[in-house]
């Protein structure tokens, strides 16, 4: 964690190429090296991925009832795919380590995770995600094959005939869009979720959906831009159906994690459309909404998880009136429903407006629709929260009400101040990857 | 007695020392950073996959010393 501030701390704004970089050289013959570097964008996710399993970690106290140092060993392991995904600057490299992450992730659903069904999610996440590596490995090959290369500062500079940009890029897509999940790729997230164990939820929410935006901001977009435009209304219309589509399943929904989980779908959703925007102001919206979102998915996943280590039960019908019984928890859950809603003044509202203005910009009919899912989100959530801490008391069962203990207090309050500091001081992190965006910008659109 | 105590001393205090001041140089190299920042949770991975082996021999040479 003080290294991941240290990244950051040193981190040099003024200069647009990957700083802090070394390279190994693997394999001379093939023409493949082990090549890291980090800019704005990829330090921000190394600190994010660093804070969240440190709270994972000291969760795990709580939450884990055994085999403790396993589970501990695990999410060890899974910080090291990820950060170095999130550095290595070689698109074969980043399948390897793309791939790493998903060991780690399938024992920690797998061997802690809350019911029975556990196993058919764990195989279901497994091979949704192998099937879309499939697609991303044939693309590394055929890359490869024509350029002799798979450096990416290297691939950068190739242009492609338009033909097998569409095809390459088509499979990249497919590939990164089931990791992130995005519409219709999105079955295996909900059912991932419900199993997994609080601290596995956070991780997954947090960080690891993250993954699939960062692939399609470092490698989908930058390596075929003419592609990218070209199948960009494509994108919008899958963007818009998930967004309206999925608000619209989450208000059926009565497993609280399911909630969750569908409501991250539409998040990520709004990052993509921000991605693909084509502006400077889209992307950093879509950058600070992806910090957002780990933060706000992770604080609900956290909360989620103390109601059932209290009662037990997921569902909603078992639940109302709990302020009545639990302020301190309704008093955060409010805050995160807040937060998740884009409430001004929080981080969610920076990068909403960010990414609507650059809609706007763009297409004002996409805006219309994103007025809709927005508004629809924010039916869900406050239904949510009225559903659950108002309403009439039927706890006629439990006599039994304890509310937040100091450790969740203080995950939670960390929590929530970053996300308030992200909304009030949202300049410091916009200055942090600010050339990074330009130079993208400037490279692939202007 | 108490030359032996400062001698000492001062013998621990050069060694913390030149450790802090190895520290400070091998951070103060950009690549460095991002190098420990990828090699500690590797680390922390071996370490406890080491505690837990060590820790499960130990938990069975105590059983079976005990069943004697």
């Amino acid at each position: 964690m003080v290294l991941s501030c240290l990244l950051v701390f040193y981190y040099n704004e003024s200069s647009s190429i990957f700083q802090f970089g070394f390279e190994i050289d693997w394999d001379s013959y093939f023409n493949i090296h082990l090549s890291f570097g980090l800019d704005g964008i990829s330090s921000l996710l190394i600190l994010l991925t660093n804070y969240l399993i440190l709270i994972c970690i000291l969760l795990s106290w709580s939450t884990i009832s055994f085999r403790l140092t396993t589970h501990l060993a695990y999410f060890f392991l899974l910080q090291f795919f990820l950060i170095l995904s999130f550095s290595v600057l070689d698109l074969m490299w980043f399948y390897v380590f793309f791939e790493g992450v998903l060991i780690p992730m399938f024992l920690l659903v797998g061997i802690w995770g809350s019911r029975a069904r556990k196993i058919k999610a764990t195989y279901q996440l497994f091979i949704y995600t192998v099937f879309g590596s499939l697609l991303l490995l044939f693309t590394i090959i055929y890359l490869y094959v024509t350029c002799g290369t798979t450096d990416i500062r290297s691939l950068y500079l190739i242009e492609l005939p338009f033909e097998t940009e569409l095809v390459l890029w088509l499979a990249l897509f497919i590939s990164f869009s089931i990791k992130t999940p995005m519409f219709p790729f999105h079955v295996w997230l909900p059912e991932a979720h419900v199993e997994a164990s609080t601290t596995g939820s956070v991780i997954l929410a947090g960080i690891l959906l993250k993954l699939g935006t960062y692939g399609m901001f470092r490698f989908l977009v930058p390596l075929f831009p003419f592609a990218t435009k070209f199948f960009s209304i494509f994108v919008y219309v899958l963007c818009i159906l998930a967004i309206i589509y999925i608000s619209y399943t989450i208000l059926s929904q009565v497993d609280l994690k399911k909630i969750i989980a569908y409501s991250s779908i539409v998040h990520m959703s709004f990052i993509i459309l921000g991605l693909f925007s084509f502006n400077y102001y889209g992307i950093e919206g879509a950058i600070l909404m992806m910090l957002n979102h780990g933060l706000v998915a992770g604080g609900l996943f956290i909360l989620i998880g103390i109601l059932y280590k209290r009662f037990h039960t997921r569902i909603l019908l078992y639940y109302s009136s709990l302020v009545s019984y639990i302020p301190l928890f309704s008093i955060f859950f409010f805050l995160f429903i807040l937060f998740n809603i884009g409430f001004p003044g929080t981080g969610g509202f920076i990068s909403e407006l960010l990414i609507f203005s650059s809609i706007e910009f763009l297409n004002p009919s996409i805006l219309i629709f994103m007025f809709f899912g927005y508004l629809l989100s924010v039916i869900y959530s406050i239904w949510l929260y009225n559903r659950i801490c108002f309403g009439s008391s039927n706890f006629s069962y439990i006599s039994l009400f304890i509310d937040l203990k100091e450790d969740e207090l203080s995950y939670l309050l960390s929590l929530s101040v970053l996300v308030f500091l992200m909304g009030v001081f949202p300049n410091y992190l916009c200055k942090l990857c600010s050339n990074s965006i330009f130079t993208f910008c400037l490279q692939f659109y202007i | 007695m108490a030359s032996n105590f400062f001698y000492f001393n001062s013998i621990l205090f050069t060694k913390l020392f030149g450790v802090f001041n190895f520290i400070l140089l091998f951070l103060k190299n950009n690549s460095n950073i991002l190098l420990l920042q990828m090699l500690l949770p590797l680390i922390g991975f071996f370490v406890i996959i080491l505690y837990n082996s060590v820790s499960k021999k130990i938990n069975s040479r105590l059983i079976w010393e005990f069943s004697f």
